[in-house]
């Protein structure tokens, strides 16, 4: 308690008002302002509904606050979004394709399902594949036949064209969960780099899912490197996290994927530029 | 008086003389094609341009209806929608019509190609590694930000990788990396593609990231009228307009 002998005097130094004082916005106590405390309302000084200052009110007055209420800048805190699996599904199956067997990307190394690269037979015997012909398990042998004889032939063709080359598939679930863990981690990797990534809208994750996907996160440049990966970025990166989506749109082209890829990559943060 | 004027002529057209006789290789370039391309001559014939792929490739084309997928049998098929082309099924199929249809690049601009008659070029680029001549644009910039930057547009690869010379990655390629991404650069063909006289060089250009999915392919044309300048890259889109 405050050094004093007033009885109204608080310990922290605040005078405390009558207790029979009639309630403000916050209830009974020492607030300063008669309006109410759930809001930060800018420019407004209006008196909350209940407090004594309101029975003043004329309705000029209301008519105001009506009008401001309906363009009001509330500040909350920022709300965490969710991705929809299915639709993140949705937009790698799209770009990276969908394949049961193994296949040469664009690198010439073994991938499977959806843009799953095996660096090596040990990574591919730890998945479970089964036979063509019967759906029956698939044994460690057999994974390293079709691992070696998609090796043995040139990439650079298309991914349907090495299904004649290998015997086994992966099953849909394989797929699904191997991909769910590369989502996972590369939603990480931009937790790290794009502060709030957790409350962007969900298009803009998209579309910030799709480039780290095909870029990596990468480094940033030094005297004698280049920035690589997502760092190459510098403008996106500086209007993602001021959440300006437009420019994030106009700042997001890369060279070297599908004209499509990009385009759908752009209409993604222009849709995000339409959440509120 | 007399004397000095023609002693001054004599000096000016001497010196004329060494910059001409410096500039230029000898007249007698011949049209080059690689093997990689099995031509029968080094002007392609019609049957090559239509000539199949091993499969159809699938392209997604832009086109006045909206988006139209067709599949392409061969580089006449490619020549005549590759400025449409805006996608493929996926990107592993899409790097796969990059990669098989950058051959018929070399083929379109070997058919309108000209005998150079000068040349400012090296004579084999197999030996020819030195990063300060080839320029900035033969590294992988997959930004904007990056292609924006003028040491990028303008400069030499020296300057941009602080690498000194091109690898040999066997008798036909040459590559480097650097910063995480490289390129390999493999020559295809030699002639006048730009109808300027001096000759012209077009490689095919493999780029790829050490750490990520990216890869991408073009055709590359690079030139140069005096020996003692860097190589520049002539714009494919002015060489091969729509």
């Amino acid at each position: 308690m405050a050094n004093s002998n007033n009885p109204y005097d608080l310990w922290s130094g605040r005078r405390c008002c009558h207790p029979s004082a009639p309630a403000g916005g916050g209830g009974s106590g020492a607030f300063t302002s008669a309006g109410p405390t759930n809001y930060y309302i800018a420019g407004n000084d209006l008196p909350h509904p209940y407090s004594p200052a309101a029975r003043h009110l004329i309705p000029e007055d209301i008519g105001g606050f009506k009008s401001w209420w309906e363009n009001r800048t509330v500040k909350t805190k920022n709300v965490e979004t969710a991705l929809s699996w299915d639709e993140v599904k949705e937009d790698f199956e799209k770009w990276e394709g969908r394949f049961s067997f193994m296949y040469l990307d664009t690198k010439g190394f073994v991938t499977v399902g959806i843009g799953k690269m095996l660096p090596n037979v040990a990574t591919a015997q730890k998945l479970g594949f089964v036979r063509r012909t019967d759906k029956s398990i698939a044994t460690s042998t057999e994974i390293a036949t079709d691992f070696t004889e998609v090796k043995k032939q040139p990439f650079g063709r298309l991914a349907s064209s090495y299904e004649k080359h290998t015997k086994l598939d992966l099953p849909d679930k394989v797929i699904d969960d191997l991909l769910k863990i590369e989502v996972s981690n590369f939603e990480k990797s931009l937790e790290s780099y794009f502060k709030d990534y957790k409350t962007y809208p969900t298009n803009a994750k998209r579309a910030l899912l799709d480039m780290i996907y095909n870029l990596g996160l990468g480094v940033k440049a030094t005297k004698n490197h280049h920035a690589t990966g997502l760092h190459q970025f510098k403008i996106l990166k500086a209007a993602v996290e001021s959440g300006d989506w437009k420019k994030a749109s106009e700042n997001c082209h890369r060279v070297g994927p599908t004209e499509a890829r990009n385009n759908w990559t752009r209409d993604r943060f222009i849709e995000a530029a339409k959440t509120k | 008086m007399i004397f000095k004027m023609k002693y001054t002529q004599f000096l000016l057209f001497s010196l004329i003389g060494l910059v001409l006789f410096n500039n230029s290789a000898p007249a007698e370039t011949t049209i080059f094609a690689a093997k990689e391309l099995h031509l029968k001559d080094n002007i392609p014939n019609e049957a090559e341009f239509v000539r199949p792929f091993e499969d159809p490739l699938p392209a997604l084309l832009a086109t006045a209806k909206g988006e139209e997928l067709v599949q392409l049998s061969n580089c006449r098929d490619y020549l005549s929608v590759r400025h449409q082309i805006t996608g493929s099924d996926n990107e592993t199929d899409y790097h796969a019509l990059v990669s098989q249809t950058a051959p018929c690049i070399v083929l379109a601009l070997l058919k309108s190609s000209n005998i150079a008659k000068l040349s400012a070029l090296p004579k084999e680029f197999i030996v020819y590694t030195k990063t300060a001549y080839y320029p900035a644009t033969l590294w992988p910039a997959i930004s904007d930000d990056e292609r924006k930057d003028q040491k990028w547009s303008n400069g030499n690869l020296l300057s941009y990788t602080k690498k000194t010379a091109l690898s040999k990655i066997n008798n036909k390629t040459l590559g480097l990396e650097s910063s995480g991404y490289g390129f390999h650069i493999t020559l295809l063909a030699r002639g006048d593609f730009n109808h300027d006289s001096w000759e012209d060089a077009a490689f095919v250009w493999e780029s790829y990231s050490l750490h990520g999915s990216y890869a991408d392919v073009r055709i590359v044309v690079l030139t140069r009228t005096n020996p003692n300048n860097n190589l520049i890259e002539l714009s494919l889109d002015q060489l091969l307009p729509k």
